[in-house]
Formats: structure tokens, C-alpha cells, sequence
């Protein structure tokens, strides 16, 4: 049994030591986002600091269970998603620790993060009501709530309830309206659909321009995209397109959030910290706003050409952390309206 | 077939307890069965409000759509695989040496990659359509001619990217049939199509079973497909319960149903093949002569095996090749060697150890039939069935378990973790793609007759060395094949990899699946094209080694 052990033991000793480098300084991440800006800011951060960022990069709910499963011996420092609900989720299961709030909460707004420092928004999407102008007349847009009347029958577009940005604008709903109009808002809805929901968000915008349906709920972050393809038809159908900033006369259009947190048993805690910090500093968000055209949450950041063009809006400014309660309710009430 | 009534360990196992292999089968198969029996153990776990939401609401219409999906799929994979494996084995004509490896190659195209290449080679935004709009004056609405992100376009699109199990393993069978039986037939009067339906396709049944549940199993773990075309299977039950109600237990507790069902749907067709053998007459075989085909039947076996190979290959990696010629400049860069480089070595290493452990146990069941074996031998090749994140928890937890005793015994303050490393993932693959390589074997082996076993035996020659001398050279095809397959399924696989991998550690199939997941498809062909390009050096190497025995 001994010398078992001690076979596995060297063996084990000798992947660990193939797999990871010395004792240099390094900060571990388990990211839901995944795309080359941030990468590219991690490199620099890398270039600034001295500070090695290892990073995995997998399914949210996937990487909650595995740092559900690892506990104290995770290797994470840092959890990223690119949806509050998710993030929100991690925090109730206990996966997180509180950051050091000094600098961020005068850099971020207080609804983009926690009010308790668990996690923080680092980059904004809003959920728009993307239209064509030829089809729909400007008059007859004001709210998400207004979509469900009746002469929207057939007109609408949006992608299925799986999908994680409208499950938590479904729980802003419900934060807003109460379990009953939210109910009555997406049986509505459904009724109005102009097909089944079905592929992504451009998709939705794609069928605007096929004559499907006339206006689609979509996330601004993907008319950038679009309005950047290298496919030139994609890039024709997206600039006839207008982008609509729903509730501006009340509540504010829905935001959502890429959200980054300390995970509760973090072995580099203060380099997790520095990263954040990092991510948040104006030059990183400029980089996020300027390739990934999300909104930045640092509010004295100047805003790129595209973002500009689309114009300043009214964010709904309920605390996302509130919304949480609301998830798994906005679940139900989606299957109970049949919105697949 | 095994009687039933077999104890758990056999006599004959007890006189073998000195021959190490077996109980190395034994252990292997018990390993490999370990994180998919922690799943099925989740049936007994509490429910709760989620488990029942899910139960009576949803899924009805997840069962439904499932079983639609299944049965087309099915149905489609059989016709298309069967038809053109009798074909090229069974005729003569123009491109028959071509179609012979070209009709695999489908097999390359990772099935989600398959789902949005069409979806955009249909939708409103593709050049095919715009150039019919405005200039052909087309209009068919949101797409050309057929809506693929639809239940009837997922069972295309899976059976386009499937057909190839069905045709590689019924080919191979068709390829050492005996053409004696076929002379016989003719010579009672049968004709070519009644051989075909009354002795070729009965006698095939093993092979055409294991290339078909091979097809179903791999609808049923898939989730990224059918998440994007806005059909609603088992598989969104799972994944409803675990990412939308945050409810793992549910999640698992389905999965352990799904594996019942598959369970169940395996023995139905073993019960009703009842006690029939299928191992050939080893004296009278003859290679069967093809039959030349003329002129006009000729054209229309070409124009029939040419449908798959184009709708399946040519057309979606054209649409490919047109997106990475818009993107490459952008997405390639010096790393995409390294990732080449990820995807072969963990491919290589995953498909020799599934080769290695699929033969230790299924020779040792062959052998030493117990129930505790059949039993395990089973349990070890449901993993093919299950949503690759499923399997992940099952592996995660031995593993996290297996750290925690690594660092306990650890004195020096060194963390050290076997989750996350090449090992783990390695093993995972091995644990998702036993079916593939044991169904490939398992049929092979069941056209040896078990005379040849009892012969060798009787002339004083042990187990192993029965297996080295008689078994792997007849098995060559089968072994070939089903390391050859593995390879390309590790090449494509994407939900295993994503949560087990090694930090900083990347493959052609994630860096794909980014930019798909991210609604950009044109910037995910470059990877793609590459997963579909290596993937051809093992449709190569098969052709190559199926050629000689032509």
C-alpha cells in the first residue's frame, strides 16, 4: 500500500510539475465569457503586472457545479459570467468572498454590482427593441409592455426562454410588474410571436429582414456584431435597422451585466483583486467598449462612434441584485405562458 | 449469447484468477463504469418542486419531440448508410473506389458545426440566397426553400452527420460476407433485390444495430444543436433543470433515466435477437465479386451515393471555405499550431487507449462470460448516451475525491490536483467514447466463430495469447475502425473538454465553438475547416488499410 501510494505520488509530482510552472505570481480564472478581448486585456494585464493569468473558459452553470464540487480546494481566484442571474446564482451558493470596495464602488454605479462587494458589473449590455423602420412606425413603440397589444399580433421576434439574457430580463420584469403582469406580459407576448422562438439573436434580426416579423427583442451587443460582419449582406440588413430604447419614460430600458467576483476560498486573493481593478480602469474598458461594443460601467469612460450613434439612454437603475429572487419564478412563468 | 442463469463468478473465472488480463478488464471495465454508475445514483436522490415542474409540464412534449427525432433519424441514417455500403461492396461502378472512403468523410463535420453552416447557407443573409433574390427574383421568406431550425432540419442535419457509423461498420460487414450465401440464394431463385432484403440485410443486423445506436445515442447526448434550432428534447429537460432552475440533482436524476431507457432499447434488441448467432462459416468463405453495373443503373447508384456526400460534405465545407476565406486573415494566428497540435496528441492518446480497453473487454467477456462483467461491460459504454456535461460531474467527483486523498498524504505544502490535467481528460474521453469503440469491436467479434476460440484453446494456447494470435488479426478492421472513430470524435468533442481542461489549454473544437457560440459563424470556419482536415488523416489511414483487403 505504501510504496502504491508513493508510485502514484511521484507520478501524480511529476504531471504537476509538467502542467505548472514555479513559484511565479499567477491569478486563476474560470470565465463564462469568452472572447479575445479579454484575453488581450489579460496579456497586458500580464505585461503590467508580472502576474501570470491561467484561465479556463467553459459553460457559466458548468463552472458553478465544478466550483461547487472542488470547494476549498479550487484552484479559481476570479469567476466571470456574461449574465447577472448567473452570477447572482453563484453568490447564493456560496462561492464567492467580498472584494475590496474601495476604489470600485467609485468607479461603478451602485445597481451594476453588489451591494454586499461579492461581484461586480465590468461591462453593460442593454436588451433593445431592434425594428424596421419601414415597418413599424416610431409612434407605435414606448415599452416592453406595450408589445403585447394587440396590433403587434405576429410582429414579434425573440429568441427562446433557454437563453439566459431573457430569463433575467423576465425577472426584471417581475421585479417591476409583480408575478401576475409578468404572467399576463408573456402569455401576451407568446400570443404576438411571429414564429416559434428559435436560433440566436441575429437570427431574430435576420427574420425582421425576411419579412417574419417586424421588431425583435435583441441585445445591442449583437446589432455591433452584425454591423461588423464580414459578411456584407449581414452588414446591409443591420444598418436598415433602427435600435429602440424601450421605457424611456419610466422604469429605463434592461441592462445586463458581464459580472466578475473573488471566489470564496481563493489561494491569490490580492492578485484577484488587482485584476479586477485592472479590468475596470478606463483603458481596459475603452477596449471592451471599442471591440466588443459593450457599454462600459465606468461612467467617465467616453463612448466609441457606434455606441454614440445609437444614442444615450435611460437604464432601468433596480439594483441587479435584486433580480435574483426573481429567477427561478421568471422560469415558470415562461413555461406556464409557453414561451419555449 | 450467454445462457442465463450465469453465476456472478463463473468457474471458469475462478480457474483464471492467475491471468492477470482478465481481472485487468475487470478493473478497467469498473472504472470506466465508476462516473457513469455516480450518475445513474442519483435516481434515488429528492426531486423537489423543480423535479416536479419538469416532470409533468415539460416533458411530455420533450418526450414526443425526442422520440421523433430518434425515429427519423433512424430511419434516414439506415437508408443512407445501408444503401450505399451494399453499393460499394456489392457493384461495380463509375467512382465506386471514391465513394468507397469519400462517403465517411460527412463523419468529420462536427454535427453543431453542420447545423449552423446550413442554417447559414438557408438563411436570409447567405450568398446563395441573396443571389437568388436579386438576381433569380427568388423569395421563399426567412430561408431558401427549406427551414432548416426545425425538428424535420435537425433530423437532416444529424442524419447527414451520422450516416457515416452506419455506413463504415455495415461496409466492413459486407465486405467479409461470404459470397457463398449470396450464390445460394441466387441459385433458389432470388433475385438481387430479395437477397438484399431476405439474407444481406438480416445477416447484417449486428453491424446495422451498432451503427445506428452509435447515430442514437449521439442525438441523445447533443445539446447544441438542437438548443439553436428551437427543438425541444430530453436533453433541454436536462439542461432546464440544471441551468435554468439551478437544480444539478434534477439534471442527474434525468440522466440516470435517459440511461435506462437506453439500457432498456439495447436489451429489447438483444431479446429479440434471441439465441441467433452471427458468425460465418469460416471453410466456405470467398470474397464476394462485385457485380458491374451498366450504363444506366450505373449513373443512378453514382447520383444515389453522391446525394450524402454532397449535402453531408461538399456543400457545407464549400460554405466553409467561403467564410474562412472572408475570415482567415482575422482568426488565424501562430497559436492555431499549438491547438492543432492539443487536438491530435489528446485524439491519438483517447482513441489507442479506447482501442486498447474496448479489446481487453470484450475478449474477456467473450472468454469468461460473467454476469458481473456483462454487466460492467454495458454500464461502460452508456457514457456515449449522456450530455457530455453529465459525464463531466461523473468524472469531476472521483477525481476531486481522489485529490483530496493525493493532498492528504502530501506533506510538502505542494497543491497538487489531477483534475484539470491531460490524465483526467484523457480518461473522460475514454469514459464518453467506450461505446464507439466497443460497438465496432463487439460486432467484429461476433462474426468469429467461437470454434476458432475453442481450437486454439484445445491446442494448449492461454487467453492472451488466443487474443494476440486468432483474435486481432480477424478483428484488424473492426480494431482499425473503432480507434479511427474516437479519434474523430475527440477531434469534434466540445462539452467534456470545456469544463475538464487544463488551464490556459485550448482545441480546434473549442476555438470553433467560441465564435459559433458568440453568433459568429464566419469566423468559426477557419477552425472548423482545420478539425474537418486533420479529421481526414484517420479517413485516410482507414481507406488506406480497407483498400488492401479489397
Amino acid at each position: 500500500m505504501r510504496t502504491l501510494s508513493l508510485t502514484l505520488f511521484l507520478f501524480v509530482s511529476l504531471f504537476t510539475l509538467l502542467s505548472c510552472s514555479s513559484d511565479q505570481e499567477v491569478v486563476n480564472i474560470y470565465s463564462g465569457r469568452h472572447y479575445q478581448a479579454d484575453e488581450e486585456l489579460f496579456r497586458e494585464f500580464t505585461r503590467q503586472t508580472g502576474i501570470r493569468v491561467n484561465l479556463v473558459k467553459a459553460d457559466t452553470d458548468q463552472l458553478i457545479n465544478r466550483l461547487e464540487l472542488e470547494g476549498s480546494n479550487s484552484p479559481a481566484d476570479l469567476f466571470i459570467t456574461a449574465d447577472a442571474g448567473r452570477m447572482i446564482h453563484a453568490g447564493e451558493k456560496g462561492l464567492l468572498q467580498p472584494m475590496d470596495p474601495v476604489k470600485i464602488s467609485q468607479w461603478v454605479p451602485a445597481y451594476l454590482r453588489d451591494s454586499q462587494h461579492y461581484w461586480t458589473g465590468f461591462t453593460k449590455r442593454a436588451r433593445v427593441i431592434v425594428y424596421d423602420p419601414d415597418l413599424v412606425d416610431l409612434a407605435e413603440l414606448s415599452t416592453y409592455e406595450a408589445l403585447t397589444q394587440p396590433h403587434w399580433k405576429g410582429r414579434i421576434l425573440v429568441r427562446s426562454s433557454q437563453n439566459h439574457y431573457n430569463q433575467t430580463l423576465m425577472a426584471s420584469l417581475l421585479a417591476a410588474l409583480g408575478e401576475e403582469q409578468a404572467l399576463q406580459w408573456a402569455r401576451g407576448l407568446v400570443a404576438n410571436m411571429a414564429q416559434t422562438p428559435r436560433g440566436n439573436d441575429r437570427d431574430q434580426v435576420k427574420a425582421i429582414a425576411a419579412g417574419v416579423g417586424h421588431a425583435a427583442i435583441v441585445n445591442t451587443y449583437y446589432m455591433g456584431l452584425l454591423l461588423n460582419s464580414p459578411n456584407a449582406e449581414e452588414r446591409n440588413i443591420a444598418s436598415r435597422m433602427k435600435i429602440f430604447f424601450p421605457n424611456q419614460q419610466d422604469r429605463g430600458s434592461h441592462i445586463n451585466i458581464s459580472g466578475i467576483a473573488i471566489t470564496a476560498h481563493a489561494p491569490n486573493k490580492s492578485n484577484a483583486q488587482q485584476l479586477i481593478e485592472f479590468l475596470l480602469s478606463p483603458a481596459s474598458q475603452r477596449v471592451f467598449a471599442e471591440e466588443n461594443f459593450e457599454y462600459p460601467v465606468h461612467e467617465e469612460v467616453e463612448w466609441p462612434e457606434l455606441l454614440q450613434q445609437w444614442g444615450t439612454f435611460k437604464a432601468d437603475t433596480l439594483p441587479l441584485d435584486q433580480l435574483g429572487q426573481h429567477l427561478h419564478q421568471a422560469m415558470i412563468i415562461f413555461n406556464q405562458a409557453g414561451w419555449h | 449469447m450467454i445462457k442465463p442463469g450465469v453465476p456472478l463468478l463463473s468457474i471458469h473465472v475462478s480457474r483464471q484468477l492467475q491471468s492477470g488480463w482478465v481481472w485487468a478488464a475487470l478493473i478497467a471495465a469498473l472504472l470506466i463504469s465508476l462516473p457513469l454508475i455516480i450518475v445513474f445514483s442519483n435516481i434515488f436522490t429528492e426531486g423537489g418542486p423543480t423535479w416536479q415542474h419538469i416532470m409533468y409540464s415539460l416533458l411530455p412534449t420533450y418526450l414526443i419531440n425526442t422520440t421523433w427525432l430518434l425515429l427519423g433519424v433512424a430511419a434516414l441514417t439506415f437508408i443512407m448508410g445501408v444503401s450505399t455500403a451494399w453499393l460499394v461492396s456489392m457493384y461495380k461502378f463509375p467512382g465506386r473506389r471514391f465513394f468507397s472512403w469519400a462517403l465517411v468523410l460527412p463523419i468529420s463535420l462536427p454535427a453543431y458545426i453542420g447545423g449552423f453552416t446550413w442554417a447559414g447557407i438557408l438563411d436570409y443573409t447567405s450568398p446563395v440566397y441573396v443571389f437568388a433574390r436579386n438576381h433569380l427574383g427568388i423569395h421563399t421568406g426567412q430561408s431558401l426553400f427549406f427551414d432548416v431550425l426545425s425538428l424535420p432540419g435537425a433530423v437532416f442535419i444529424f442524419s447527414l452527420a451520422l450516416y457515416p457509423y452506419v455506413f463504415l461498420i455495415t461496409r466492413a460487414y459486407f465486405n467479409r460476407q461470404s459470397s457463398a450465401l449470396f450464390e445460394v440464394a441466387a441459385s433458389l431463385g432470388k433475385k438481387p433485390g430479395q437477397i438484399f432484403f431476405q439474407v444481406a440485410l438480416p445477416l447484417a443486423r449486428p453491424a446495422i444495430v451498432a451503427g445506428i445506436s452509435l447515430a442514437l445515442m449521439e442525438v441523445l447526448n447533443d445539446y447544441g444543436l438542437v438548443r439553436y434550432f428551437g427543438v425541444e428534447t430530453f436533453t433541454t429537460g436536462i439542461f432546464t433543470a440544471w441551468f435554468a432552475f439551478s437544480h444539478p440533482q434534477s439534471a442527474l436524476k434525468l440522466s440516470a433515466y435517459l440511461m435506462i431507457f437506453v439500457l432498456a432499447l439495447i436489451l429489447l434488441e438483444r431479446f429479440q435477437r434471441g439465441q441467433m448467432r452471427y458468425d460465418t462459416l469460416g471453410s466456405s468463405y470467398r470474397p464476394v465479386k462485385p457485380t458491374t453495373l451498366k450504363s444506366f443503373h450505373g449513373l443512378a447508384a453514382w447520383i444515389w451515393c453522391m446525394i450524402p456526400l454532397m449535402l453531408g460534405f461538399l456543400i457545407p465545407v464549400g460554405m466553409l471555405l467561403y467564410w474562412s476565406s472572408l475570415t482567415a486573415h482575422q482568426v488565424i494566428d501562430p497559436r492555431f499550431v499549438q491547438l492543432i497540435g492539443n487536438s491530435f496528441l489528446l485524439a491519438a492518446m483517447a482513441s489507442v487507449a479506447v482501442g486498447i480497453l474496448a479489446l481487453m473487454i470484450a475478449f474477456a467477456l467473450r472468454s469468461f462470460p460473467s454476469t458481473l462483467m456483462k454487466f460492467l461491460a454495458r454500464t461502460a459504454t452508456l457514457g456515449y448516451a449522456l450530455p457530455g456535461a453529465v459525464v463531466a460531474i461523473g468524472i469531476l467527483i472521483p477525481f476531486l475525491w481522489l485529490d483530496g486523498y493525493l493532498a492528504s498524504l502530501n506533506t510538502g505544502g505542494l497543491r497538487i490536483a489531477l483534475t484539470g490535467t491531460w490524465l483526467a481528460l484523457v480518461f473522460a474521453y475514454v469514459v464518453r467514447f467506450m461505446a464507439v469503440g466497443y460497438n465496432s469491436i463487439d460486432s467484429g467479434m461476433e462474426r468469429i466463430p467461437r470454434s476458432v476460440d475453442e481450437a486454439s484453446r484445445s491446442l494448449g494456447a492461454s487467453g492472451l495469447k488466443t487474443l494476440a494470435n486468432i483474435q486481432i488479426p480477424l478483428l484488424k478492421g473492426g480494431i482499425i475502425s473503432a480507434v479511427l472513430l474516437v479519434f474523430i470524435d475527440v477531434l469534434k468533442e466540445l462539452p467534456l473538454t470545456l469544463i475538464l481542461r487544463p488551464f490556459n489549454f485550448d482545441t480546434l473544437a473549442i476555438r470553433a465553438f467560441e465564435f459559433a457560440s458568440d453568433e459568429r459563424i464566419a469566423e468559426a470556419a477557419p477552425a472548423a475547416l482545420i478539425i474537418v482536415l486533420v479529421g481526414l488523416v484517420p479517413v485516410a489511414v482507414l481507406n488506406r488499410f480497407m483498400g488492401k483487403k479489397d
